[in-house]
């Protein structure tokens, strides 16, 4: 079985984010990791949206990221320390929008190691060198310079090398113009691993090492070194030079603590914890990540609490020392994994899991209440400050970036009741969990909506002037009349707008430079500016069928299929042409493109003939109305459209690159199809077709971010667009309309106008390039799984919480605390203490935003919930008691009593989570009542350890318990153990059954094959695999074959061969097992490994799914960090051999970003077997045409052949 | 060209096979031949092996043996049919088969040499299907002598020995006549529909178990009834072929149907019967504080 891995997807989980000058304007741009692609993201300074220009996928892992700028540079470079050994440096390239990669040297072995370098960078920040480091021993600088033509030099690495060393944390500090120095923070081991008794590990400090790169003797000295108090996690690099007084500062565990070379004492300031904090207080404070904002005239950091709580720091200093340090909170954000502080006042905060956000720094927070923290303050040791948290003041939320990482778990279903299924994904971490319902298509925001006076049956939108930013008119078509609306303020109905109210349009345009035309059945108005108004009649009984219009040409079909073109001359008056063109057969339709900028006319013109035809005729004055080719069509056609697409504009630091002219034809059986058209020679050629629904396909052309697009209307909305170099067809997710137009104003640039029955609607595309568009509703605590009850289609999840306290114990402490304060406060201060514990009682900060208090180790929190994923309401919801988490979850009906739905779950208490170890668990067993709404306990079933996995079998459960696998069936006080498999290696994970087959997965061991037979009441296992596999999560695909996924982030098929047999017999007296044992497990029959591919991200579900109706089953899975993709299986050997063929040829021409190797890449675990990368062959619609036609030449086929293959494969099964 | 090798070729298979006596040899329902002479029953692939065995030095021992052991037989046979002649004059008595025929062949009476069929292209092989392919065996045949099922399926004399091939095809025409088969695997033989609702694509695992149920109780309950045949309870280990495995077809009584299932139900309870047959509960499974007898049959 061969199969195609796609990326529906990409990963939305951020690791490392920077910021700088990629483009060398001065705008800056932030480039953000996600694992293991490298995107550029642009927020635009006027409407604070933040932009992707450009994302890749560097197949490796990137490790550490840093901006880098040369000495009097205005481009800053990109340097990744990824796991290929190589340090790379990248530099993006605006015009071609793509990364360079300027320089990439190997230093060692490819892997996330130990001792080879790539897991910490450091820049000098006068950008003269770089360190990369890894975890143990080995750092290497390298000396960065230009050349004579002003290029990026790069020198040989020079080695600071320690030996028996741990490094947790690097950074270049600000010197000047000195030798660069590089501060470390370091840990010695070497006498904790002679001490065999342990006190040395418990008594070894940590060190801040600074190394030196002596520019004039080139090499690398360990220059100075000293021992910490407390356990640091991170430094931040204090400016220095002329603009600051240079030095780190130190966050370590409950410290911030300033350290300079030279005189400098050392500053130290304990890090403010929120008053009233329900956490346990003896819990240290540590910083998380820091952003450092730079001015000429001052500088100031944020650094991030594990909470969330942003504080402001600056320094204070004294002639050239340093003297205190200031802390002032500043607003709470979500706890994140990096930070960018942008020249145009922009926060960017990656959080750590779920939805990113763009904040504008509105205030500074220097002149508000605020209380400021000083280190000159005195405080008792181990004493600290105190703050209020609050809600946010000096940050304003201006985009939200979605991010569904990480997903727990993922079920894909038609809930809903829409033709196509939809996505039910459960993501997200503690309070800031969602249940989000994935579907695929464009959000649409409805801006507004309006009804009309009947049905109408066309819109089209006008300008007054063609140098106008916002349209003037809508015009609004009904069968005998046409309403004219104006926009402004208000949109009202305007009667002296020059066109004709009594009849129905055609169509109308702006024309010239301000006029405007009408096109009715009778004739042709063209309406002046001044308001005089030509009028053009139809001669005899002829009425106009069909028109087509642009900004200078208007063509006409009249009954009995006659052309008639006119063109505006630079008078501005419209002229007839003397020659009028028959045609074959009756115009159903036709087609103008828009009049290019600087030219007099659009060229060609699109004619669809009754005879199945589409006709291209030439405008050109030389041979007007002349045909210049023609296309066949499977059915009549209802609609063209001409655009060019594909193209990027001109402007100041780019090269306008041609695009493309495309016909795109919408046929009267739903189909779309889009042809290349030549510019020169009129030629149709490269057809692709889309099937878009069941209605004739109606085209309009409107504008998208800038350029062209096409929205084809069926009985689903489509629009065509080009996005990031690529083509996207992407279905709208709105209800079915009937007629648009592009719509621009004020608080809509870029809208589209829609009939639709007889409503005006306004509607606004935003998140184009989003596959999925989401509808999220929040949950309470991390979800873990959840089951679909079929009968009503509700959810019920399991939420579970390591480290917190369920609501009651959080009340309970509460008024623990309330009481406390009132009895710590002395006699006089009662009456005010017990206002305040009022106070404190009623205050509620939501958790979602202020995060949740931390409970400790072996606390847990958990409810069962049933959801309705519709419409997001809870319907049910069961807590448990403190310290029970839920941790599986199953649907039964029992043999015994067929109508009742039994919800089941697997409870254990205290469990601590490394080594594991619990005080007990049980089965909590519930009924379904109220028509599924309803969770009825039913009694608790102890069982010795943690149920992990529950199953429906038969009419009974079947349970894994720690490594037993029991079969349970329904009791009246419990549940009653039946049967019991005792041989399982290590701990049960998943359980799938088919009919007598059982496939449990270990935690450790992969695949365990067992088959339950009923005469003997015994679980036998008959097959085993033979790799070690750390099971997430796995699926059955038939009675033979099951896919599965681990935690190390490989996918594979593992397949029994056909002659097993699954009738063994469980051998009592031990003999068997001496001569029989067979390899490994101990099964003597075993699986083969059919698949096997590294995707490098955690899976955590796995699904046999039809994504599109219609459509075949794929393996759909979705990943830790957001990512969702598919395995496709090929149908044809000669599809199979093709894509080899191009995946072989892509790893040759267009090796990865980072310098890791492709193949050894996706062979990271184990080696690749039968799947071909898509992500890497779809990288060849980016590649340079010249690298195209050698690759498609090799494969006998012309590049747009070979693009049209790849577009293929991904809409046979998926979009 | 092929053709003519293989006709070729089986002819030679023919004459080689001309004169092996029947009662010598069984025809296996895999095809394979073993020899009945040698008391370890070898087995062979095809009649040209068997007919080098049946040239070897330990097969001449055994015939020997054999055909003295025969010759006893006979001489016993005598003595008794005189004893009962002296008593009342007729030559009456019972004998087993297994003797009989035995003891005929020594006497000669029979035409002893195996016939292989001819090869005639007009004479149709039955069609077999390909999830049918396995030779099923019927119930009644499976346990009872398997001289019955020889004697009772082929229309035959008393005296004339069907032929080896006559035999095989005996047996497959016997298999097609009798009812309803059921497949060990339900594999599933319909392609893949898309489906509307793809979730369900999981329900068919319930319509299984119902079918399974069925085999498992016939099987069962035909292990039950009567496990005296010694060579399939040795076969029970890892049965490689599912040729012998396979449960016996489904007998079309809901009576017998209803028991198995019964029988099946108490015994995935955890109700076990012990020695005298009667139900005891397992030690290792849990039970209901208040069940003390198992449910009882429907």
């Amino acid at each position: 079985m061969f199969l195609y891995n796609l990326t529906l997807q990409r990963a939305t989980g951020v690791t490392h984010a920077i910021h700088g000058n990629f483009s060398g304007t001065k705008q800056q741009e932030i480039v953000v990791s996600r694992g293991k692609i490298l995107e550029l993201i642009r927020p635009d300074p006027n409407t604070g949206k933040v932009y992707t220009l450009l994302t890749t996928e560097v197949f490796g892992v990137i490790r550490s990221l840093m901006p880098f700028r040369l000495t009097g540079g205005s481009k800053d470079y990109i340097v990744v320390g990824s796991d290929s050994g190589r340090i790379v440096i990248l530099e993006y390239v605006p015009s071609k929008n793509i990364f360079d990669k300027a320089h990439q040297e190997t230093f060692g072995k490819s892997g996330c190691r130990r001792i080879v370098p790539g897991q910490y960078l450091a820049v000098d920040p006068k950008g003269r060198a770089v360190m990369v480091a890894s975890v143990e021993k080995q750092k290497l600088v390298y000396i960065l310079n230009r050349d004579a033509q002003a290029r990026l030099t790069i020198s040989s690495p020079l080695e600071a090398h320690k030996s028996n060393t741990l490094v947790y944390h690097t950074v270049g500090v600000d010197v000047g113009f000195e030798n660069p120095t590089f501060a470390c923070l370091e840990i010695d081991y070497e006498e904790s691993d002679m001490d065999p008794t342990g006190e040395a590990a418990q008594k070894t400090q940590q060190m801040l090492t600074y190394y030196e790169l002596d520019l004039g003797l080139n090499h690398v000295v360990r220059k100075y070194s000293e021992q910490l108090e407390e356990h640091a996690n991170f430094l931040i690099s204090v400016p220095g030079g002329s603009e600051g007084p240079s030095g780190v500062l130190i966050c370590s565990e409950n410290y911030i603590t300033y350290k300079n070379f030279g005189d400098q004492p050392d500053i130290r300031c304990p890090i403010p914890r929120r008053r009233n904090d329900l956490d346990d207080p003896e819990r240290g404070m540590i910083f998380v990540c820091a952003a450092t904002h730079k001015t000429k005239s001052m500088f100031f950091f944020l650094a991030q609490t594990e909470q969330g709580d942003l504080f402001k720091i600056t320094l204070e200093q004294d002639e050239d020392m340093v003297t205190e340090i200031r802390l002032k909170y500043f607003d709470t954000a979500p706890t994140a994994s990096a930070m960018c502080v942008l020249k145009t006042g922009f926060l960017f905060v990656a959080s750590e899991f779920g939805n990113h956000n763009l904040y504008q720094i509105a205030h500074l927070g220097d002149d508000d209440e605020e209380p400021e923290f000083s280190s000159a303050m005195p405080l008792e040791e181990g004493d600290t400050f105190f703050f209020a948290p609050r809600p946010l003041k000096n940050l304003v939320v201006v985009d939200e970036l979605d991010s569904l990482s990480p997903i727990m778990n993922c079920q894909i279903a038609d809930l809903a009741n829409e033709d196509t299924p939809q996505m039910y994904t459960i993501c997200g971490r503690g309070p800031r969990s969602t249940l989000r319902v994935l579907r695929h298509g464009l959000e649409v925001s409805e801006m507004a909506v309006s009804e009309l006076p009947g049905n109408p049956n066309a819109v089209w939108t006008v300008k007054k002037n063609v140098d106008d930013e916002f349209d003037a008119y809508i015009i609004v078509s009904f069968v005998n009349a046409t309403l004219v609306l104006s926009i402004g303020e208000t949109v009202e109905e305007v009667t002296d707008s020059g066109f004709l109210g009594t009849t129905p349009t055609l169509s109308c345009s702006q024309l010239g430079d301000d006029a405007l035309v009408q096109i009715y059945p009778e004739g042709i108005r063209h309406i002046r500016s001044d308001k005089r108004v030509n009028e053009w009649k139809t001669p005899g009984k002829k009425a106009i069928v069909k028109c087509a219009v642009n900004s200078r040409q208007v063509v006409i079909a009249l009954t009995g299929g006659e052309l008639v073109y006119f063109e505006m001359d630079p008078a501005g008056q419209l002229n007839e042409y003397t020659e009028r063109k028959e045609m074959s057969a009756e115009v159903i339709c036709m087609g103008l493109g828009r009049v290019p900028q600087s030219e007099q006319r659009s060229r060609f013109l699109a004619v669809g003939l009754g005879d199945n035809t589409v006709r291209i005729i030439s405008l050109d004055p030389s041979d007007c109305l002349s045909p210049l080719s023609m296309q066949a069509l499977p059915a009549l056609p209802e609609s063209l459209s001409i655009v060019e697409m594909g193209g990027v504009e001109a402007s100041e630091d780019t090269v306008a690159s041609k695009a493309g002219i495309f016909l795109n034809i919408g046929l009267q059986n739903g189909v779309l199809l889009r042809t290349g058209l030549d510019s020169v020679t009129g030629d149709l050629s490269d057809t692709r077709t889309r099937y878009l629904g069941s209605r004739p396909v109606k085209l309009f052309t409107i504008n998208m971010q800038g350029n062209e697009a096409v929205l084809a209307m069926s009985s689903r909305s489509w629009l065509s667009y080009t996005y990031q170099n690529r083509f996207h067809l992407t279905p709208l997710s709105y209800e079915t309309l009937e007629y648009a137009s592009g719509f621009a104003s004020e608080q809509c640039p870029e809208g589209i106008v829609a009939i639709s029955t007889n409503t005006l609607r306004i509607l606004a595309l935003e998140k184009l390039g989003a596959v999925f568009n989401q509808v999220s509703t929040p949950l309470q605590y991390t979800p873990r799984k959840f089951v679909i009850h079929p009968e009503t289609n509700n959810l019920i999840m399991i939420e579970t919480d390591h480290n917190a306290y369920t609501e009651e114990t959080k009340q309970e402490r509460k008024q623990h605390m309330a009481e406390e304060m009132v009895e710590a406060a002395g006699e006089e201060e009662q009456e005010l203490a017990a206002e305040m514990a009022a106070a404190f009682l009623n205050e509620n900060l939501p958790e979602n935003v202020f995060g949740a208090p931390k409970a400790g180790p072996g606390m847990w929190a958990s409810l069962i919930r049933i959801i309705n994923p519709i419409n997001g309401t809870t319907l049910d919801q069961v807590e448990l008691e403190q310290d029970e988490a839920a941790h599986s979850i199953a649907l039964v009906k029992f043999a015994g009593r067929p109508d009742d739905t039994f919800v089941i779950i697997g409870v254990v208490k205290e469990l601590v989570l490394n080594p594991r170890s619990t005080s007990g668990g049980s089965l909590y067993t519930y009924q379904l009542k109220e028509e599924g709404t309803k969770l009825e306990l039913q009694h608790k079933t102890l069982v010795d350890e943690l149920p992990a996995a529950l199953a429906s079998f038969q009419g009974r459960l079947l349970v894994g318990v720690g490594k037993y696998l029991r079969i349970y069936d329904l009791g009246k006080k419990k549940l009653l153990r039946k049967c019991e498999n005792k041989h399982l290696p290590n701990f049960i994970v998943n359980i799938h059954t088919m009919g007598n087959r059982i496939v449990v997965s270990d935690i450790q061991e992969s695949f365990h094959f067992l088959r339950y037979k009923r005469q003997e009441n015994q679980l036998v296992t008959f097959a085993d695999d033979t790799h070690p596999r750390w099971i997430t999560c796995a699926t059955m695909l038939d009675y033979d074959t099951m896919a599965g996924a681990d935690k190390f982030g490989n996918i594979f098929v593992v397949r029994l061969p056909p002659d097993t047999s699954d009738d063994v017999d469980e051998d009592p007296t031990g003999n068997k097992a001496l001569w029989d044992r067979g390899m490994l497990n101990g099964a003597s029959q075993k699986a083969d490994t059919v698949n096997s591919f590294h995707i490098s991200e955690v899976v955590t579900s796995l699904q046999k799914a039809t994504l599109i109706p219609g459509g075949s089953e794929s393996l759909v899975y979705t990943t830790l960090s957001g990512g969702i993709g598919m395995l496709v299986p090929f149908t044809s050997h000669e599809d199979h051999d093709f894509f080899q063929h191009v995946e072989m040829h892509m790893r040759s021409e267009h090796s990865p970003l980072c310098g890791r190797d492709h193949l050894s890449y996706r062979s990271y675990f184990f080696p690749i077997k039968n799947v071909i990368d898509g992500d890497l062959c779809e990288m060849f619609n980016s590649l340079e045409p010249s690298k195209q036609k050698v690759v498609s030449d090799e494969l006998d086929r012309t590049p747009s052949e070979v693009s049209k293959k790849l577009e293929d494969i991904r809409t046979r099964y998926a979009f | 060209m092929a053709t003519l090798r293989s006709i070729q070729k089986r002819r030679v298979d023919e004459l080689f096979a001309e004169d092996i006596p029947e009662d010598e040899v069984i025809v296996m329902n895999t095809g394979r031949y073993s020899c009945k002479v040698c008391h370890h029953r070898p087995v062979f692939d095809t009649v040209n092996v068997l007919a080098l065995h049946r040239s070897s030095k330990k097969h001449l021992q055994n015939l020997e043996q054999k055909k003295a052991e025969d010759t006893d037989l006979f001489n016993m046979v005598a003595k008794r049919k005189h004893e009962q002649f002296m008593k009342d004059g007729t030559v009456d008595i019972q004998i087993a088969p297994e003797v009989k025929q035995r003891v005929d062949n020594i006497a000669g009476h029979v035409n002893n040499t195996v016939q292989v069929q001819a090869y005639d292209p007009r004479v149709k092989k039955p069609k077999v299907n390909r999830h049918q392919r396995r030779p099923k065996i019927s119930v009644e045949s499976a346990y009872t002598s398997n001289q019955d099922s020889l004697s009772t399926d082929v229309p035959s004399t008393e005296h004339s020995k069907p032929s080896l091939l006559g035999m095989k095809l005996a047996l497959n025409i016997g298999k097609h006549t009798d009812p309803i088969e059921v497949n060990p695997y339900i594999r599933k033989q319909s392609k893949i529909q898309p489906q509307s609702n793809p979730r369900k694509s999981k329900s068919f695992t319930d319509e299984k178990p119902c079918l399974l149920h069925k085999l498992e109780s016939l099987k069962s309950k035909a292990v039950s009834a009567n496990v005296t045949d010694s060579e399939s309870s040795t076969s029970k280990r890892l049965k490689k072929e599912p040729t012998m495995a396979d449960p016996p077809m489904i007998v079309h009584n809901p009576e017998t149907q209803r028991k198995a299932e019964h029988y099946l139900k108490l015994r995935e309870s955890g109700w076990m019967k012990d020695k005298s047959g009667n139900w005891i509960k397992d030690e290792n499974v849990e039970f209901d504080s208040d069940e003390e007898e198992p449910p009882a049959t429907p």
